[in-house]
């Protein structure tokens, strides 16, 4: 019984392989590997002639004055984009733009109303993002924003992750004060 | 025996057996392996035209109204938050005031209270405020454009997004559908897209394009028995998602006439089947 039921199978696999085989043969693909992959003992691996082209590394950033809608909707386009199944490799805030608004009696010099503004940023960063997802993912940010947030997306560049840190005034105060005494002393430039 | 037999014999053969058994496997072989003589008329049919059409969004301008239960809901979240949050430095400084002018009730002579003329109050303060407040005049939701529900102009339902539908020729009829034309050869589906919305709505439409991929498809069938000119089945048509940046539609180089419309509207107005295909990439 379990003999006959072996040999069954194995004729049924044996025919659907060949029948495989030959229409792969027309095709005049003639590797014999695993064509999904593309590895192979025999012969190099060959790229996907369908693939969908990838964008390299996005900056998203979300810019608002509201800081509470700001830190949720950030949240929100992190998590969407995870979601769609796009590679969401960091995110990271952005020093605020602190600003003051004065707003001044007319024909006078003096102050109606002052009033201290702080620009919150948030980036979000994509990567491999594929095309056919971009045009998606850029229709909900674009649908799903919130009053008073602006967003950018831009191609990450050096200065991005420059503008990350925050510029410590002391050391450079301390620095000018040197360059006005006259740069480094000698001795210690000869030690070194 | 016809091309397009044997793909439909192969296709049902497979879809009804998951794999072959030995009897059907030699039946398909015999079927491939039979000369076959290529009419012309199947080529024909085969032979799909390619068509780009642009999907122009204009984008809401004001946000929309919080539904009832949201309003109450943040209104609740709003009342949770006054409870438990701190006092805030103008409820502070009026507190401080309150204490003061009740100090100088009973004691109005002391030097402490001298410099308290000039200065302005807490109370001062709200009520500056308050008076600014009731003077602004605020813009009204819906505009007048809302009021006689003029559907061209781009003023109506500031909280929606609205498509730029078009009536335009196609083979006999007149149909409202998105700006749309045939790809011609060497050109990219984009380039058609980009292309056809300035041929078919003027130079002064503009448009920022999504992407280089299509958003949707739609696969229309010519009737039929019609004459197909150029010998085409029919058309197979790609939309490109594009956000309206400023313009106004002429009518005349291709379109009839021109409506900026919500996806309800849409709905009532546009074909039945092509609506359906639309819809699967259309959101708000």
């Amino acid at each position: 019984m379990l003999s006959r039921v072996s040999r069954v199978c194995t004729r049924k696999a044996v025919l659907h392989i060949s029948f495989v085989k030959s229409t792969l043969e027309g095709l005049g693909c003639t590797s014999r590997s695993c064509s999904t992959t593309g590895e192979s003992i025999f012969g190099p691996s060959f790229e996907d002639e369908n693939a969908i082209p990838e964008y390299d590394t996005i900056n998203i950033n979300i810019k608002g004055y509201d800081f509470a809608v700001l830190e949720k909707y950030a949240r929100y386009v992190h998590n969407t984009a995870e979601n769609i199944g796009i590679n969401v490799t960091n995110s990271w805030p952005v020093l605020p733009q602190a600003s003051l608004v004065q707003r001044i009696k007319q024909r006078s010099n003096l102050v109606e109303a002052e009033y201290n503004l702080s620009l919150y940023e948030r980036v979000v960063q994509v990567d491999k993002l594929p095309s056919t997802l971009a045009t998606i993912l850029l229709d909900v940010i674009q649908t799903s924003l919130p009053e008073g947030i602006q967003f950018t997306m831009k191609y990450h560049t050096q200065l991005a992750d420059i503008s990350r840190y925050i510029p410590d005034r002391e050391l450079k105060e301390l620095e000018a004060q040197l360059t006005d005494l006259g740069g480094p002393s000698e001795d210690r430039k000869k030690r070194r | 025996m016809a091309a397009s037999m044997k793909a439909l014999l192969f296709r049902n053969v497979l879809r009804k057996y998951k794999t072959l058994n030995c009897c059907q496997c030699k039946q398909l072989i015999r079927l491939l392996n039979t000369n076959v003589k290529i009419k012309e008329t199947d080529i024909a049919r085969n032979r799909w035209q390619l068509w780009s059409a642009m999907c122009v969004v204009r984008f809401p301008v004001i946000s929309t109204e919080l539904n009832n239960i949201e309003k109450r809901y943040s209104e609740m979240l709003a009342r949770v938050e006054f409870e438990n949050s701190m006092l805030s430095d103008f409820e502070l400084w009026h507190m401080q005031d309150l204490a003061r002018r009740k100090k100088r009730m009973e004691n109005p002579t002391h030097e402490d209270f001298d410099e308290d003329v000039g200065t302005s109050t807490a109370q001062d303060f709200e009520d500056a405020g308050v008076e600014e407040f009731q003077n602004f005049t605020v813009t009204p939701r819906t505009t007048e454009a809302d009021n006689t529900n003029n559907r061209r102009s781009l003023k109506r339902k500031l909280d929606r997004k609205l498509f730029l539908v078009v009536k335009q020729k196609l083979g006999k009829n007149e149909e409202w559908v998105f700006p749309m034309g045939a790809n011609k050869d060497g050109q990219s589906l984009r380039e058609t897209a980009v292309a056809t919305l300035s041929s078919t709505c003027g130079e002064d439409v503009k448009a920022q394009v999504n992407g280089n991929a299509p958003v949707g498809f739609y696969k229309y069938k010519l009737p039929s028995g019609s004459a197909t000119t150029d010998g085409y089945f029919g058309a197979k048509i790609f939309f490109y998602q594009a956000q309206f940046l400023g313009g106004v539609p002429k009518n005349g180089n291709g379109i009839v006439d021109h409506l900026w419309l919500t996806q309800e509207e849409m709905a009532q107005l546009l074909n039945r089947k092509y609506f359906s295909a639309i819809s699967n990439f259309i959101f708000e």
